[in-house]
């Protein structure tokens, strides 16, 4: 996966975030997911308008996690994302 | 064992940050139902605009999951106009409905501008006689049926809702192998409520004693009821028995809040608040009833069988003018609950069947 890949959020994720962990529910795989707070970090961001390069430097100012941590996170997040139809 | 999902609304829960709202859009119906518990007063309901309006409030105190009720909600003119901006608003959408209009094209619809978590249809026997003796309307059962194919068609997952009353009790195990035959699940409620008026007729045609001892501990009823056996309500300390005001809210066709669709204390109007959140933090209503609903759950603890009662406040209100008075319909259903609770574990010597801590949010 390039980190130049811009994603969007898919418009039948419905969400709210609840004290930083966003809450995703799908109605077409009728389930619930529960981020945790990176990941709930990422996904507000995933909204059409920012590479995943650049959420990337976004979750380096945020968190104290290195480079090669906070990368690898990313992309087993985003995959996982995408094989659930969760962002396009 | 606790998933994240289960945690983070046990969290909300104890901190009555609400996740769930119900919104009657009408009370106009196309049934006649006898023991409906709507009450309208002839007042205009919202238009379009004021339930847009009242959609973005909602969305504002963070509210998940939106139930689209009435009444009828579909037929409202605008109803399509409504889910689509209740999608837009980023709800997961519910929809209780009687499914009389749901034809093919009307399914496809729902799905491509609603696409609910789920829909709720009412059913109220297992043959078409008994259905539309209640529901007063030729060809209704026939149309829930094939409301129900048409929506499951669409992938939209159905839950069958069946307030179980004398005239349809002997329909009960019919009515679960036709929800299994059409892939939907069903809910029996054996707890007939007054009218939102404090009418008690509807609850003069409750199922009879007979049938509810048969229905808490026969084998038969427990695919029906997909249990095996009735489990006692766990006790977790000083939580609250419901999320009346707490986990939830409901809003009527006139922009009036109220605690949940059961407990009709007005919070509010909706028109006329700039923001929910300052109601939700302050309103007298909303911080009386969720007290009242960690103490009910304490007074329980003393009463008999206090532990299998299904106990609605706001049925209690209705009926015997107190919030925390045990009413006879969830007496009587906890006597049968608990006598088949203990049968069971007779049967299953050494067994522990274990405890439920649902709670009703609606």
């Amino acid at each position: 996966m390039t980190l130049d890949l811009v994603l969007k959020r898919s418009p039948d994720a419905a969400y709210r975030v609840y004290d930083g962990q966003a809450t995703i529910v799908l109605p077409s795989h009728a389930s619930v997911h529960v981020l945790n707070p990176i990941g709930s970090f990422i996904w507000e961001r995933l909204d059409g308008s920012a590479s995943l390069s650049q959420i990337l430097e976004r979750v380096l100012d945020e968190y104290d996690i290195t480079r090669e941590a906070a990368e690898a996170d990313l992309r087993q997040f985003v995959g996982s994302l995408l094989n659930q139809g969760m962002v396009s | 064992m606790s998933t994240p999902l289960d945690d983070l609304r046990n969290r909300n829960f104890s901190r009555a940050m609400p996740m769930n709202a119900l919104f009657e859009l009408t009370f106009v119906c196309n049934h006649a139902c006898s023991f409906c518990y709507n009450c309208p007063t002839g007042q205009k309901e919202m238009n379009t605009q004021e339930v847009i309006d009242s959609l973005r409030k909602l969305a504002d105190l963070n509210i998940l999951y939106l139930t689209l009720s009435g009444g009828e909600p579909l037929v409202r003119k605008d109803f399509f106009e409504i889910a689509a901006a209740a999608r837009q608003l980023g709800f997961a959408v519910r929809i209780y409905t009687n499914g009389y209009l749901i034809d093919e094209p009307m399914a496809r619809r729902i799905k491509a501008v609603a696409n609910p978590t789920e829909m709720e249809i009412s059913l109220h026997g297992g043959t078409a006689a008994t259905h539309e003796r209640l529901t007063c309307v030729p060809g209704s059962f026939q149309k829930v049926v094939n409301a129900v194919r048409f929506l499951r068609q669409e992938g939209i997952k159905v839950n069958l809702k069946c307030p179980v009353t004398r005239n349809n009790q002997e329909e009960v195990l019919e009515m679960g192998r036709l929800a299994a035959d059409l892939g939907a699940s069903i809910i029996f409620d054996t707890v007939i409520t007054p009218r939102d008026d404090g009418d008690r007729e509807p609850v003069s045609q409750m199922s009879s004693n007979d049938f509810l001892e048969r229905f808490w501990k026969d084998d038969a009823y427990r695919a029906a009821r997909r249990e095996d056996v009735p489990r006692p309500r766990v006790d977790h300390g000083d939580e609250a028995i419901c999320g009346t005001g707490r986990s939830s809210l409901a809003i009527d066709p006139y922009g009036n809040i109220y605690p949940c669709v059961q407990l009709r204390r007005k919070a509010g109007n909706i028109r006329e608040l700039a923001s929910l959140r300052d109601m939700w933090k302050s309103s007298p209503v909303l911080i009386e009833v969720r007290q009242a609903a960690v103490d009910v759950a304490e007074k329980l603890k003393a009463v008999k069988n206090g532990d299998q009662c299904g106990f609605c406040m706001g049925v209690a209100e209705l009926q015997m003018g107190d919030l925390m008075a045990v009413y006879p319909q969830v007496a009587v259903n906890a006597e049968y609950r608990a006598k088949a609770y203990e049968a069971w574990k007779e049967e299953h010597e050494g067994e522990d069947p274990g405890g439920v801590s649902t709670r009703c949010e609606m």
